[in-house]
């Protein structure tokens, strides 16, 4: 008998950490800082996107003459395919 | 305080942007740095382009870089040739634009201070090339745009500057015709003593 209850490996209470959302990080924890770095690169993204197609607008209002005039004001990049 | 050159590029989306790019640099060089060795490099690279991309000289930016190209070369009559077409452009497109949805995109660029920027810069060439009066009448022209349009006249020193040119030249025609009318009279009274 003494022999099985040294033998016997010490548990915690049986289901594990209580659920409790929003702990287990901080303001500068990898996770916090990566769902803040990718909204910052996505508003980016959207707004670099946003002033292209807006130039492709501007360029497309011009009537052609004035175009010929000013064929430098031709936006740079493509016009964005995929548009949201 | 010395100002930066612009940032070295090897990559262009288009012909236009590596206009741009040139542009830029010959400006500083040619007019910062006053290095006439360097900013001819950028002006026989301007050069090679400017026909693919502007082969009808109908570009206002196409126009203006011929002109710096030329005068970078020292082909003063040239540079003015197209600073004038330049001129000519503008005002065009101020005609098409005038009332028209898109005349403040136009405007943003290519503004009245534009066109009156673009007038001293050809009254500058005058003055260089020696034709004082037509420099003369451009900085008139380009004050009373400033005037009609409410915007600061940037071109008072020019003004001054070939004021005085002209001036001194007349001083040394009036000279030399002085000059020439004792050494006729000098030698007709030679003559007449003989």
């Amino acid at each position: 008998m003494a022999d099985e209850k040294e033998g016997e490996k010490k548990r915690r209470p049986k289901g594990g950490i209580k659920h409790t959302p929003g702990r287990g990080h901080d303001a500068k924890s990898r996770l916090s800082k990566q769902k803040r770095f990718r909204k910052k690169a996505a508003k980016k993204r959207r707004s670099k996107l946003d002033d292209i197609t807006r130039q492709w607008d501007e360029w497309e209002s011009l009537p052609p003459e004035v175009q010929k005039l000013r064929p430098d004001k031709r936006p740079k990049l493509p016009r964005p395919k995929h548009e949201s | 305080m010395k100002v930066k050159s612009p940032p070295i590029r090897y990559k262009f989306a288009n012909e236009w942007d590596e206009l741009e790019y040139l542009y830029h640099q010959l400006l500083y060089w040619l007019y910062e740095r006053e290095d006439a060795s360097k900013a001819r490099r950028y002006a026989d690279r301007l050069e090679q382009l400017l026909p693919n991309a502007d082969p009808d000289h109908q570009a206002i930016f196409g126009e203006e870089c011929w002109s710096l190209v030329y005068e970078t070369k020292g082909n003063l009559r040239k540079a003015i040739k197209h600073r004038k077409n330049e001129i000519r452009l503008i005002r065009r497109l101020h005609d098409i634009s005038r009332n028209a949805p898109y005349e403040d995109l136009i405007l943003r660029d290519y503004g009245y201070d534009d066109l009156s920027d673009r007038l001293d810069l050809l009254a500058v060439l005058y003055q260089k090339n020696g034709q004082l009066d037509q420099g003369m009448d451009t900085l008139i022209e380009s004050k009373r745009l400033c005037q009609e349009h409410g915007i600061k006249f940037d071109g008072a020193d020019i003004l001054r500057e070939i004021q005085h040119d002209s001036v001194h030249a007349k001083m040394n025609s009036q000279s030399n015709s002085h000059a020439r009318m004792t050494r006729r009279s000098a030698s007709t009274k030679f003559r007449e003593v003989i």
